[in-house]
């Protein structure tokens, strides 16, 4: 593992009446994409708030780069690219304008980098920003959290408000900036997408941590839901003898089942029999908790 | 102009900028435009002069329509200057980082490498430069006003009579600003900083006539822009100092009030 980027012990932080975070801890490396999973209102901006200095800390500590994310954060925020998960710009400016205005305040910028990003996500810069989709204004998000090549990018939901193509050539993105050696911290609601850019992932409920796993650990424990729909009629037992599948609804020609880890046993049983259809869906992340972690981490 | 927060805050007025300076370049003229009727009816000058003096000192001075300075000490400069000084300066205050908080584009700003205390300064910097625009503008339309018309007004305490009115735009512009950086509600610093200002004009208006407030005269900074009629007698210099320490201490206020704030996403 690469020298560590950022690293919070207890990062705790409490709105009163609303849900902050509680005791935070988590260590991201250099050169690794880490996801930041959890539901909507988990807490995941908090924290990320908290170490960009936007809102401060009641309790714990937290570094990046070795430096205090109080006393330090402008130094920080030198070597770290931002997009936030609630993107709000400058309306009155152009995409290049706003661009231009951000390579200025940081004090250089990569024209043919940002030109080159600008026409990988098809992004009309010299139109003004009022007039943009909020599909088109994410994507002017994205390019001024990547433009200046930062050590660090944070990126809160980035694929929100994303095509299917965007989001396509974002995880395209994601897999270069890990070659040059960035880090790149994601907070995500959506487990397919930690799957497939993350390297780790750490999963928050209800302002609590619940586990920091690998991507690969995490693809092994999660639930899939299967259904199959037999073109005839099925042996009741066929199934029974798998340890990593649990029938929910069985009938002569439908399974209705949650599978998890390697599918491969279960599809070679299956494609004995004729098959009409086949869906599988991906847990959601409730179920996970539920599936994974059990009761007690519900009741925090 | 975009190559930093201060010259980004001054693009961002451009236009409103524009606008003000031409409605007080209007102002200017037509005011000097009406002064020879005013001057000619001179019945109706006795009435004024005549008035009450409660009524004399809610409008403005005494001797207002004697010479051309009383006039201008009149009309503008006893209500409508520093009202409008007032509202550009509230206007700004409030919207320098409390706007910009709740328009949500004060994450994307502070995600660059700025220190908080810059985003301050640059961004008071840039609209103080404003102000002072709009007073270099209204002093040029006062003065082409007075030469174009024959209007004889001593050029150069129209100059220190704007001067004052630009401090107390500043006192305005930085009680905005702080209460802007202490609360992150546009709204707010506008309600409070409005009224402040009509209550310390209020205080400053009645004061002398008014026994029981004469003590409190000295909390207005109206009291402090023009209770020495600066047009007729020049700027007092202790009064400057006043007008100047309050604007250093809203300022001071809004930089610690900033620095310690969480900001609403």
């Amino acid at each position: 593992m690469g020298k560590t980027v950022i690293k919070t012990e207890g990062l705790s932080k409490n709105y009163g009446r609303r849900l902050g975070i509680a005791a935070v801890d988590i260590e991201v490396f250099a050169g690794e994409v880490f996801g930041y999973l959890g539901p909507n209102g988990a807490g995941k901006t908090t924290t990320i708030r908290v170490l960009l200095d936007f809102i401060r800390a009641d309790k714990g500590t937290a570094q990046i780069f070795g430096l205090d994310i109080r006393k330090r954060s402008a130094d920080i925020r030198r070597r770290v690219g931002f997009l936030p998960g609630e993107l709000n710009l400058y309306e009155n400016l152009t995409g290049r304008d706003l661009l231009l205005y951000f390579c200025n305040l940081r004090g250089h910028g990569d024209w043919s980098y940002i030109e080159e990003l600008a026409s990988r996500f098809q992004c009309h810069l010299s139109q003004p920003i009022h007039s943009l989709s909020q599909g088109n204004k994410r994507k002017i998000g994205l390019i001024q959290a990547f433009m200046h090549k930062p050590d660090l990018i944070i990126l809160d939901e980035p694929t929100n408000g994303l095509d299917p193509i965007m989001q396509h050539e974002f995880y395209r993105l994601i897999g270069e900036t890990r070659a040059l050696g960035q880090t790149i911290f994601l907070s995500s609601h959506n487990l397919p997408e930690v799957e497939r850019v993350c390297d780790r992932v750490a999963i928050i409920r209800a302002g609590c941590m619940v586990a920091t796993e690998n991507v690969s650990a995490l693809k092994a424990r999660t639930m899939r839901n299967v259904e199959i729909h037999f073109g005839e009629d099925i042996e009741l037992n066929a199934f029974s003898a798998m340890d990593n599948l649990r029938i929910l609804n069985l009938d002569r020609r439908w399974l209705k089942c949650q599978m998890k880890g390697e599918m491969d046993r279960f599809m070679k049983i299956a494609a004995k029999f004729k098959i009409i259809d086949f869906i599988s869906r991906e847990p959601d992340l409730e179920e996970i908790f539920l599936a994974y972690y059990g009761d007690e981490n519900h009741a925090q | 102009m975009l190559s930093n927060l201060f010259g980004k805050t001054l693009r961002d007025q451009r236009w409103s900028l524009l606008g003000w300076s031409i409605g007080l370049a209007a102002l200017s003229f037509y005011l000097l435009y009406v002064y020879p009727f005013m001057n000619r009816a001179g019945e109706l000058m006795k009435v004024l002069d005549n008035l009450p003096p409660v009524i004399k000192n809610l409008i403005g001075k005494n001797n207002f329509m004697a010479t051309p300075e009383g006039f201008l000490n009149l009309q503008p400069f006893s209500i409508l200057a520093p009202l409008l000084f007032i509202i550009f300066a509230v206007a700004k205050g409030s919207d320098a980082t409390a706007g910009e908080e709740e328009r949500g584009t004060l994450d994307l700003l502070l995600a660059n490498p700025l220190q908080r205390w810059q985003v301050v300064m640059e961004k008071f910097l840039a609209q103080a430069l404003a102000l002072f625009i709009l007073g270099l503008v209204f002093w040029i339309g006062l003065a082409a006003g007075t030469w174009l018309f024959s209007i004889v007004v001593n050029w150069w305490r129209l100059v220190e009579v704007i001067f004052s009115c630009f401090l107390l735009g500043l006192i305005f512009l930085t009680l905005s600003l702080a209460i802007g950086c202490l609360s992150g509600n546009k709204k707010f610093s506008v309600g409070i900083s409005s009224g402040f200002a009509v209550v310390t004009y209020l205080i400053n208006a009645y004061a002398p006539m008014v026994e029981v407030l004469r003590p409190y005269r000295i909390f207005s900074p109206f009291y402090y822009y023009n209770g020495n009629t600066v047009l007729i007698n020049g700027l007092n210099f202790s009064h400057v100092l006043v007008m100047t320490g309050l604007v250093v201490i809203f300022l001071v206020a809004a930089l610690f009030f900033f620095n310690r704030r969480n900001l609403s996403s």
